[in-house]
């Protein structure tokens, strides 16, 4: 059996506080399987931040191990990409939509493939017109479809997304919500997506892991047995929908005091 | 939103032509009250341009415009400024980078920069004159390590503030570390470094001078001083017109640069406000 895509094992991370250690994640074990989009919840403060940082390589955790795609990492991994919550801080303000999309891929694909990719991606998020100008030109719900498309310029095997839409109104989350199915399903990625959002967890999800407060272990895996394709208004009157949303809120609750309503 | 950004093309050309208005009555005023006084300190503005025109740009289309004598006074200080600040421009945007990423050096060497700051440029001028000599090599490291500190500085604090963010989402596209630095780390510093870089700039301009006005042979600075004890009060004026001039000049340079690289940061604050 080939090994799973992200293999997590034994995750800990601590820091010193002028109170003593914190320790932050706990001892978090799970896996992820090529194809799937997995979303992470749990109450806030639960080191959602710091797992996403230290399954991108981006911080060296105190213990344990990550894997993919049966590799060991030891700082940022090939094949992987990230999208973070706050898109101001994602786009760099001096270069155009295009030329955002196509930064990850300079020095390291050809100039042709890198414009070709850079047109596919941002025709996937419905942005081929907006190339030449600037992020800041354009909403908020754009901008988060911007780092998406430079996502998916980068051909991930792993995609993974830090609360990416918790700052946008109702409406376009929706919309980005949708927007993001359909990609995973035309460039065929593995999504690892972590929210605050029961609803939006189940809705989007093939699995669901949810966390307790910190020292944070992970407290259930709930699969999620809906069909694809999803939609915003069928999929959430649907039976399933609605027991396995209870089903994870209630375990959310479980998991400590000051945790999300159902 | 992104149109109607710039202001339109008649109001710039308004504005421009209102800041020559202006420069035009002060020069008509200062004409006429100087050709009303029979002071020899004070020539006109008319008398100063003819000797200008005829000091340094009277060589003929055949002799390229340019005199003897503006190789003489003016070509050494463009020389020894134009080193000058590439040197502290060099200095201070790279070790301000280092200082802005590694803390710990940092925290070793800042406060020693800061005392080293405090000292004025033309303090160090005895001391460079007998360190390095009365050649062109004592002027540029003047100028240098006088106009050093603000590029430096400035330069510094900008590369702290950049937001790690930026730096987050270029690490996970795993780009070099020279790609670090130069498509993201010098771009999201660009403003606070081209701050940096005007003030060293009219810095160095004064050090310019101030190292010319001993043991030289030539540039705009002697030439001040040198028709200043002649009592030739016109040239005089003419080398301090020059001064001026070279200082605008200077600005208009970095200015146009500026527009050019930090455009996007100008439609950026116009649409934020």
């Amino acid at each position: 059996m080939s090994p799973a895509l992200l293999e997590v094992t034994d995750l800990r991370h601590s820091y010193q506080t002028r109170q003593g250690e914190h320790t932050v994640l706990d001892g978090l074990t799970f896996s992820v399987e090529r194809g799937e989009f997995v979303s992470i919840v749990g109450p806030s403060g639960c080191g959602k931040t710091t797992l996403l940082r230290s399954l991108s390589g981006l911080l060296r955790p105190s213990g344990g191990t990550v894997a993919l795609g049966g590799t060991v990492i030891d700082g940022v991994p090939q094949g992987l990409a990230m999208v973070f919550q706050d898109y101001r801080g994602s786009l760099f303000p001096w270069r155009r939509v295009g030329e955002n999309v196509e930064f990850p891929l300079l020095g390291s694909v050809p100039k042709s493939e890198r414009r070709r990719r850079t047109e596919e991606s941002l025709e996937a998020v419905g942005l081929a017109a907006a190339a030449d100008r600037y992020p800041w030109q354009l909403s908020g719900g754009m901008q988060q479809r911007v780092a998406i498309a430079r996502a998916l310029a980068m051909r991930p095997e792993l995609l993974l997304m830090d609360e990416p839409f918790a700052s946008v109104d109702a409406q376009t989350r929706s919309d980005l919500e949708d927007l993001l199915l359909r990609v995973r399903e035309q460039f065929d990625m593995t999504i690892l997506f972590v929210t605050h959002d029961v609803d939006e967890s189940v809705y989007l999800s093939t699995r669901v892991l949810s966390l307790s407060k910190a020292p944070t272990v992970q407290t259930a895996d709930v699969t999620v047995p809906l069909a694809f394709p999803r939609d915003q208004i069928t999929t959430r009157e649907e039976g399933a929908f609605v027991t396995t949303r209870s089903e994870v809120a209630r375990l959310i609750r479980q998991a400590g005091p000051g945790g999300l309503a159902a | 939103m992104s149109t109607a950004v710039a202001p339109g093309i008649r109001v710039q050309l308004t504005r421009f032509a209102i800041g020559w208005i202006g420069a035009v009555v002060l020069l008509g005023c200062w004409q006429l009250a100087t050709a009303r006084s029979d002071s020899a300190f004070f020539p006109t503005p008319l008398e100063i341009v003819a000797d200008i025109h005829e000091r340094w740009f009277s060589a003929g289309i055949g002799g390229g415009v340019l005199t003897d004598a503006f190789f003489q006074d003016v070509t050494p200080s463009l020389q020894r400024l134009a080193l000058g600040l590439l040197v502290a421009w060099a200095v201070g945007i790279s070790l301000g980078v280092v200082l802005g990423r590694v803390r710990t050096v940092a925290e070793y060497l800042e406060p020693l920069l800061h005392f080293m700051r405090a000292l004025p440029g033309p303090v160090l001028l005895p001391l460079a004159l007998v360190l390095v000599g009365t050649g062109t090599s004592m002027r540029v490291s003047l100028i240098a390590f006088g106009a050093v500190w603000p590029i430096l500085f400035n330069t510094y604090s900008a590369v702290r503030q950049v937001p790690e963010c930026f730096i987050d989402n270029a690490k996970v596209a795993r780009v070099s570390r020279p790609a670090l630095l130069f498509r993201v780390i010098l771009p999201a510093a660009s403003t606070g470094i081209f701050a940096g870089l005007r003030v060293s700039t009219s810095l160095g301009i004064i050090l310019l001078i101030a190292s010319e006005l001993v043991a030289a042979t030539d540039g705009i600075g002697f030439g001040l001083t040198q028709s200043q004890r002649s009592f030739q009060f016109v040239a005089m004026w003419s080398f301090i017109v020059a001064l001026s001039l070279l200082g605008y000049v200077a600005n208009l340079i970095l200015s146009g640069v500026e527009t050019r690289i930090l455009r996007w940061h100008r439609l950026m604050a116009a649409i934020q406000d």
